[in-house]
């Protein structure tokens, strides 16, 4: 690279560490200070004492702990529901012939390309017909299918060797034996990865949990911190506001610093 | 244990969950919005029959459609075209798999894997037309403060800015994948016929790129078409419906005016817009698109 194209690379690294890091710094900041030195103008980049009481006023004051449960059950249904519904359809697809297969499966992709808001006026109405709405189950039931997990998982299955699962047979391995034993321990990366994809999107989601509920009992965290924000303008504790995000945020954080390469995967495939 | 391997020997049943799932959450909806879209069905005044076509005659009637409409036009372009363009400049500075550039795709990765709460939550703080420190910048560079989200004006903008930055790094990620499969022998040769550093980019590395740059068109128009979260949490589709968009615009008349038919009809309108931005794209860029 010449001289003038590092000089240019260089700038634009710094660019976008500030233009992608400082909205974090500044919510961490804010997040520490007091209420008056939050609405300071000019602003002082950091607080003067650090407020770290502010975290335990929101923990009390959203019942973060409340929503928190709900946000993981919610979560961890969805997971544990779309390994028993889509492994099984992922294998049947990938590894058995059967008529109508083709039929089945583009069913499957339609679904896929469909962007879920196309039918959220006619979802809700059904499950406000089923009675479900403000229950667990409008969270978890029509979320327990996904048309990603199944193309993905029947895309990994697809690369396992038909002589293994012969041989596999021939052993007296029964199916039930086969599918755990032999396909998820070798697929497992690929499992791994969609179903990180749905528990970090359920997680953050805000847009179902809106349409399907009408009342705090079974929302989960995001809509909780959403709720802090005060409908007068002005009026908003930003600071506390900010811890509640923070404490939204830092898990998936963790995760991801965990497991970086894994969820920048999952989410690189997991389009919708 | 006998029975329950006779049972999963059967593909059927197998796929059986997932089906009947889809069909119920996915394929009925569809039907179902297709036919309430022709009745009027009050949820709150409990009217429900059936008027024909009424409900599309009122929607392409109401001018607030049409100004959501073009607020969608213009709120997808920009965010697919800004957010394209900035990803194929950074992707090519950024393509080399160093410790750097790793870490800095991780970094503007970020935004994508955080709630659009958490994500709109740091803007409008940053945005605040009081004390928000992007006014703050404005004021210190000499220039007009401005009232982000508070104004029709800035409105639709600020919803804008706030989407490029949580999807780009998924289109970096993407246009990193696709430059790194260009393989490298073409790089050599273009070397060996002493072709300029602009030529290679733009007879070389553009065209090899354009099938990934044409999944990111389709991706990118799509999604900014369904926009909705971010419209919610910032600004309600306001001032005056300066920042609404179509998808918020159809929450509104089914969940705050309780007019389930106008809702299925305007989905149902829209459905057809996301047919014909597919069928478009294939058309139109099959042609163009240089497949390897």
């Amino acid at each position: 690279m010449s001289y003038a194209a590092k000089v240019l690379r260089i700038l634009l690294l710094i660019t976008l560490v500030l233009v992608f890091v400082f909205p974090f710094v500044w919510m961490l900041s804010t997040s520490l200070k007091t209420y008056l030195e939050s609405i300071k103008f000019p602003p002082d980049i950091l607080p003067k004492v650090p407020q770290f009481v502010n975290y335990y006023k929101t923990y009390v004051r959203i019942h973060f702990l409340h929503y928190a449960m709900n946000s993981v059950i919610v979560t961890f249904s969805i997971v544990l529901g779309q390994l028993l519904v889509c492994i099984p359809a992922a294998y049947a697809f990938a590894k058995k012939k059967f008529r109508f297969a083709g039929l089945f499966f583009a069913i499957i992709l339609i679904d896929l390309v469909l962007p879920a808001q196309v039918t959220f006026v006619p979802i809700y109405v059904l499950v406000s017909d089923f009675g479900w709405l403000d229950t667990y189950w409008a969270m978890i039931i029509p979320f327990i299918y996904s048309s990603f997990a199944i193309f993905f998982m029947t895309q990994a299955f697809k690369q396992i060797p038909d002589e293994l699962l012969d041989a596999a047979r021939m052993d007296k391995a029964t199916e039930l034996q086969i599918i755990v034993q032999l396909m998820l321990p070798i697929a497992k990366p690929f499992v791994l990865t969609a179903m990180l994809f749905t528990c970090i999107s359920k997680w953050n989601d805000y847009f179902w949990p809106l349409i399907l509920t009408n009342s705090e009992s079974v929302r989960t965290l995001p809509m909780t911190v959403k709720g802090m924000i005060s409908d007068t303008p002005g009026l908003t504790h930003w600071n506390e506001l900010m811890a509640g995000n923070m404490m939204l945020i830092i898990p998936i954080l963790v995760l991801y610093i965990a497991a970086n390469r894994f969820i920048k995967n999952a989410f690189v495939y997991g389009i919708k | 244990m006998c029975m329950v391997n006779r049972i999963i020997r059967n593909p059927y049943i197998l796929i059986a969950p997932a089906i009947i799932l889809v069909s119920i959450f996915s394929l009925y909806p569809i039907l179902f919005a297709l036919r309430v879209s022709f009745m009027n069905w009050d949820t709150v005044l409990g009217t429900k029959e059936y008027v024909g076509f009424k409900n599309y005659i009122i929607i392409f009637k109401d001018p607030v459609f049409w100004k959501v409409l073009r607020n969608t036009l213009i709120f997808a372009f920009f965010t697919v075209v800004i957010g394209i363009v900035l990803a194929f400049v950074i992707g090519i500075f950024l393509r080399k798999n160093r410790l750097s550039d790793n870490l800095v795709q991780s970094v503007i990765f970020t935004p994508n894997i955080l709630s659009a709460v958490s994500v709109t939550v740091m803007w409008m703080w940053l945005m605040d037309p009081n004390v928000g420190i992007l006014n703050f910048v404005l004021k210190w560079l000499g220039l007009p403060t401005l009232k982000w989200m508070m104004s029709p004006d800035t409105s639709l903008m600020s919803i804008i800015i706030v989407s490029i930055w949580k999807g780009l790094g998924y289109n970096v990620m993407i246009v990193i994948a696709g430059l790194q499969s260009i393989p490298r022998y073409i790089y050599e040769a273009a070397k060996l016929d002493r072709a300029g550093r602009w030529t290679t980019l733009f007879r070389i590395t553009l065209p090899l790129l354009s099938p990934t740059l044409f999944f990111l068109l389709i991706t990118s128009i799509i999604s900014s078409f369904s926009a909705f979260d971010v419209v919610s949490l910032m600004t309600n589709g306001g001032p005056e419906n300066s920042s609404n968009l179509i998808v918020y615009w159809i929450y509104q008349i089914g969940f705050l005016q309780f007019n389930i038919g106008k809702a299925s009809a305007g989905s149902i309108l829209f459905m057809i817009m996301v047919g014909i931005i597919a069928v478009i794209n294939y058309a139109f860029f099959n042609k163009k698109v240089h497949y390897q």
